[in-house]
């Protein structure tokens, strides 16, 4: 009997929640319903983020979706759902096609998850390096020190850094075969100036619409 | 189960399940909103599975890596996935209010 | 004092002003007429041609004071020689030959020099020069006082031009009402300040290819000129005529340039003595061992030389020479209207009178004579007897014309016409300057006449027929006189006893003094002496009939004469300052023994006439041999002038004779005179009529033989088009049509899967992907 991993129960937790309310945003058919569930299911994401190391992101996910996007979905649900609007029924027709699509992409995408075996995960006493595991779970790792899994997490640091164009992640040798270390500074810009374009076309296309008054003319 | 360990496969299945349950979001649904919502689930999708491959940890030789690129995409990815909410947001609004309804079926101005 | 530098400097300078002035009024006429009240573009023009006029009498000053004034040739030995009347010609010309020793001049002074090479062919070069003698300053200075005068003059007498509605009584439109037009009176003075330029110019030339630029230059300001009232057909037509039968004229003179240019290699004046001394020199050697040049062929010219002339005839350079003398003087016999073609210049009166005084008596017209003087050296006997026959043609049927012309300008002009031949003969019988003198006096005489019936006219109102005059003297006295001065002038009126007179005895005693030596010494042209003579007598006639009938008796006309009134003194100060020269230019020049003549010889150019086997010898009696007859001549010309005079009287003012019963009588001859001998006729039948056929054949030519061939043509290729056209549509467009047909209708067709549902394209787009997904699997395993 092996150690229960505690990452692998928690990653099922987080799976189950994510997925589960994921379902149930589909299934639902109230859009305030379908709203909280929404939340839920990406709080689950943002958990299973978070087991895979990636803490900043995760962070962003749950600040940036779960505290602003869906806050400006409740806008809009809140703004719109009135009477008839809360719940519009699809037909069954509709499903049968939404069935056999699903069917279809699952088809497709778990046997792609699975055709590479590289992918399946560390294999059990495989490799005997051990080394300090930084996990944003430490008493989980801490229990159990037999895994020999390695976790590498990607501070903050690093990705500040990368973002002003500077990589730490690079080995030295690329750097001094001449070639300057790549950051994403440009994409960086773009991305902050096209935010700012889109936070005003939004603003602009959502404002309020007074009636021009008519032009009187002597 | 709980005792083996978590590899990228198993991070491609939940991004499978979560990326179908919005494809069938945006399908189904009527309201607007709710397709707005089907588009946030693939959106996560996609971001779960950078994450994922950014992790060395999950692999078998624990060495390919998307590293810090993952993590910098999945960023941006959230950035734009708001921004695209706003902007979404912003559309539906006009479209509820200029025709008094949220059913996009109703919106057939682009019929051939 | 550097004669070699200033002269070129002041002359330049005085030609150059009038430009100056002709540029700014060219460019800023309009400005000019319209900011000022006054004739702002008149006075630029005056202050101009002043100017000039100031330059030349500087630099005929400085001229005088360096080069003196010149001897008179009257040596004590020529006076005795004057008594000894009866001299056979072989005396005569034993004594040309021991006078001439004596004479023999080294030389012309002259400056000549280049301002500008304007071109280089070979080693040859064009150029704009200068050359500058006697002759050119004594010319300066005669045409810029005759210029100053008649801008003044014009000043008053185109008042009118000022104003900006002119009613033109001669031109009638369409409504039969006078035409009425805006003045253009700066347009006037900017092309009087053009032909005093072109005329300086054509003076101050320094070889033949610049005087025929300023030929050309000075023909199309009389052109210009001539046709300045160009509302009036009668303009237009006169314009034209002269534009075109001085192209004959200039078409000669080009001939005879190259003719030149093929013999001498030059064109520069300053060259041209010693190049033609290279040309013979054998002949002259032969002829006359110890004298470069063979003034006055002696009579007695040795056997010797006769022999060798057998050996000239091959040389071909002599016929070259001919042609090119004969060219030459083609060209003057258009501008100075010498017998063929001088029907142009009495049309020309169709210009505004002070055109006529200064373009068509005085200056332009002498140019002619000018060109001859100064390429003196070049013609041979031929030419030169060429020439004097032409003169006399020329003043003769010029004069007669003269006595039946009823139009006071006209008569004016036959008389310019007249007395330019007199000039011709002058120089064609050897009297170079004799020839030049009378066209000095002969300007200043005639543009008093001109301005003088300009005042008439401008008196009365445009009105030109001398039959609707008379009587003017009571209203204008001053004018009447100094015309009456002018008269006397031309008839060359003196007293032969005191050796007195006016300018025109002078130079009239001179040529006819030298014609007459030239027939004492070659009988067989005899006529030269006797028809001049007989002429003198016609001028005196005419010119006396036209004051009778302008100024004396009783006015014809009641109503013009009551209108009439003198001239204002703008105009009359002019008159005054010429009525002055018409006297005293042939005077001598008081404390001296000098006179415009012994100015004038230092110019005299060295006659180097070739043997040539087509004309029988020649002799040309040296100038101032005619000195001699001068007494005898003179009493014979008053003599003969007055009959004419006496004539003129008894005709007019004593009614002795009826005009119009001697008209009757000579019916023919008066029609044909009055007929220009039916020359114009003649020319119209001889070169207007076969041109016109020519032209009509072209025109048959051009519209049956080369029209339809064309027309054929352009319908060919409009058929040809047509089937292109075909083509066009039925291989190339129907395809293309087809294509985007076929494409439309698939169009339509997809456009139904376009349903416009969100979710369906959704459904499109998974199932698109997966099945692309699935194909490129299923690929893959393969």
């Amino acid at each position: 009997m092996d150690n229960i991993l505690w990452h692998s129960v928690f990653f099922w937790a987080f799976a189950v929640i994510t997925c589960g309310f994921a379902v149930m945003v589909v299934l639902s058919d109230n859009i305030v319903r379908m709203a909280v569930a929404l939340i839920f299911s990406l709080s689950g994401a943002a958990g299973l983020f978070l087991l895979a190391g990636a803490d900043f992101v995760g962070a962003m996910q749950l600040m940036i979706y779960v505290g602003g996007t869906l806050v400006l979905l409740i806008f809009g649900v809140m703004l719109t759902a009135q009477g008839p609007f809360i719940s519009l029924k699809a037909g069954s027709g509709d499903w049968i096609i939404a069935v056999v699509m699903v069917g279809l992409s699952l088809a497709m995408l778990l046997p792609m998850a699975w055709s590479v075996p590289d992918w399946h995960g560390p294999a059990m006493g495989a490799s005997e390096t051990k080394t300090t595991k930084q996990t944003a779970l430490q008493e989980e790792a801490e229990a159990d020190q037999e895994t020999v899994v390695v976790e590498h997490n990607v501070s903050v640091t690093e990705i500040g850094l990368s973002l002003v164009g500077v990589r730490t992640d690079l080995n030295q040798e690329d750097q001094e075969s001449g070639q300057l270390p790549e950051g994403y500074l440009l994409p960086f810009e773009i991305v902050s100036v096209h935010l700012l374009v889109i936070l005003i076309g939004a603003a602009y296309l959502a404002r309020a619409k007074r009636p021009r008054k008519p032009t009187k003319y002597p | 189960m709980f005792t083996q360990p978590i590899g990228v496969a198993h991070y491609l299945v939940v991004g499978a399940i979560l990326f179908v349950c919005g494809i069938v979001c945006m399908t189904t649904k009527r309201n607007t909103i709710g397709i707005l919502m089907g588009v946030e689930l693939v959106l996560s999708a996609a971001i779960l599975n950078f994450v994922a491959f950014s992790q060395p940890a999950f692999r078998v030789d624990q060495e390919a890596s998307l590293g810090i690129d993952g993590h910098v995409f999945a960023l941006f990815a959230i950035v734009l996935a708001a921004a695209e909410a706003a902007v979404a947001l912003a559309i539906a609004l006009n479209y509820y209010n200029n025709h008094s309804t949220i059913d996009v079926d109703r919106a057939q101005d682009l019929q051939g | 004092m550097n004669l070699d530098r200033m002269l070129p400097l002041l002359l330049g300078g005085a030609w150059l002003l009038p430009l100056l002035a002709f540029a700014i009024i060219a460019l800023g006429g309009h400005y000019l007429k319209k900011t000022s009240s006054q004739h702002r573009a008149g006075f630029l023009s005056t202050v101009a041609i002043l100017g000039s006029f100031v330059l030349a009498v500087v630099a005929f000053s400085m001229w005088v004071s360096d080069q003196g004034l010149g001897e008179p040739h009257h040596g004590p030995e020529f006076e005795r020689a004057q008594l000894e009347e009866n001299q056979t010609p072989i005396q005569l010309a034993a004594l040309a030959e021991e006078g001439e020793a004596e004479h023999a001049h080294d030389g012309v002074f002259s400056v000549s020099g280049v301002w500008y090479i304007w071109a280089q062919v070979g080693e040859q070069k064009f150029e704009i020069g200068y050359y500058i003698d006697a002759l050119t300053i004594c010319l300066f200075v005669m045409i810029t006082l005759v210029a100053s005068c008649i801008h003044f003059f014009s000043l008053g007498y185109l008042q009118e031009e000022l104003e900006t509605g002119i009613k033109d009584h001669l031109v009638a439109t369409s409504a039969g009402e006078p035409f009425e037009r805006v003045g253009r009176q700066h347009r006037f003075f900017q092309y009087l300040s053009l032909f005093c330029f072109s005329m300086l110019g054509l003076v101050l030339a320094g070889n033949l290819l610049m005087v025929f630029i300023f030929w050309e230059l000075v023909g199309i300001c009389s052109y210009f000129l001539i046709g300045f009232y160009f509302e009036r057909k009668a303009a237009q037509d006169a314009a034209n005529k002269a534009f075109l039968v001085n192209r004959i004229g200039d078409l000669g003179f080009l001939v005879g340039i190259m003719a030149l240019w093929g013999v001498l290699g030059t064109l520069t004046f300053g060259e041209m003595s010693t190049k033609l001394a290279e040309l013979a020199p054998e002949t002259q050697q032969q002829a006359s061992p110890n004298k470069t040049t063979i003034q006055a062929a002696s009579f007695l010219q040795d056997e010797e030389a006769k022999a060798t002339n057998d050996e000239e005839t091959a040389d071909w350079n002599v016929g070259l020479l001919i042609l090119a003398g004969l060219g030459i003087f083609c060209g003057c016999v258009g501008k100075s209207a010498q017998f063929p073609l001088h029907v142009w210049l009495p049309d020309a009166m169709e210009g505004p009178t002070p055109v006529s005084a200064l373009v068509h008596s005085a200056t332009m017209v002498a140019a002619g004579v000018y060109l001859v003087a100064r390429c003196y050296p070049l013609f041979t006997e031929e030419v030169l007897l060429v020439i004097a026959y032409i003169g006399v043609i020329t003043l003769l049927m010029a004069a007669m014309m003269a006595l039946v012309a009823v139009d006071i300008k006209r008569v004016l002009a036959f008389s310019t016409i007249s007395q330019l031949g007199y000039m011709m003969l002058a120089l064609g019988v050897g009297g170079w300057s004799a020839g030049v003198f009378h066209l000095i006096t002969h300007a200043f005489f005639k543009s008093l006449l001109f301005l003088g019936a300009g005042a008439v006219i401008h008196a009365l109102h445009h009105e030109q027929l001398l039959i609707r005059m008379g009587g003017l003297r009571h209203k204008m006295p001053w004018t009447a006189g100094m015309m009456f001065v002018g008269c006397l002038a031309i008839a060359g009126a003196g007293i032969p006893g005191l050796d007195w007179g006016l300018s025109g005895y002078f130079s009239k005693d001179a040529l006819l003094a030298q014609a007459y030596a030239f027939a004492q010494v070659n009988p067989s042209h005899v006529y030269l002496y006797w028809l001049p003579l007989a002429g003198k007598a016609l001028t005196a006639f005419y010119i006396f009939r036209l004051w009778y009938l302008t100024f004396a008796g009783k006015p014809r006309e009641k109503k013009l004469y009551e209108n009439a009134h003198e001239a204002p003194l703008v105009m009359l100060i002019p008159m005054m300052v010429l009525t002055y020269f018409a006297i005293t230019a042939g005077w001598q020049i008081p404390f001296t023994p000098s006179s415009v003549t012994t100015i004038l010889e230092q110019a005299l150019p060295a006659v180097a006439s070739f043997e040539t086997p087509w004309a029988a010898a020649l002799n040309y009696p040296a100038e101032y041999l005619s000195h001699q007859y001068h007494t005898k001549i003179a009493w014979t010309a008053i003599a003969t002038a007055g009959t004419g005079f006496l004539l003129a009287t008894i005709f007019y003012v004593w009614q002795g004779l009826r005009p119009d019963e001697v008209q009757k009588q000579f019916g023919p001859l008066f029609r044909f005179l009055q007929a220009q001998l039916y020359l114009n006729e003649v020319y119209h039948f001889l070169f207007v009529r076969p041109l016109h056929g020519i032209a009509r054949a072209c025109s048959w030519i051009d519209r049956h033989l080369i029209d339809p061939f064309v027309d054929r043509m352009a319908k060919g290729t409009v058929n040809l088009a047509r089937l292109e056209d075909q083509g066009d549509r039925k291989l190339i467009d129907r395809p293309i049509d087809w294509m985007s047909a076929s494409f439309y209708d698939l169009a339509v067709q997809l456009k139904a899967t376009q349903t416009g549902m969100i979710r369906q394209y959704l459904v499109f787009l998974v199932l698109g992907t997966v099945g692309f997904f699935f194909i490129v699997g299923y690929l893959w395993q393969l």
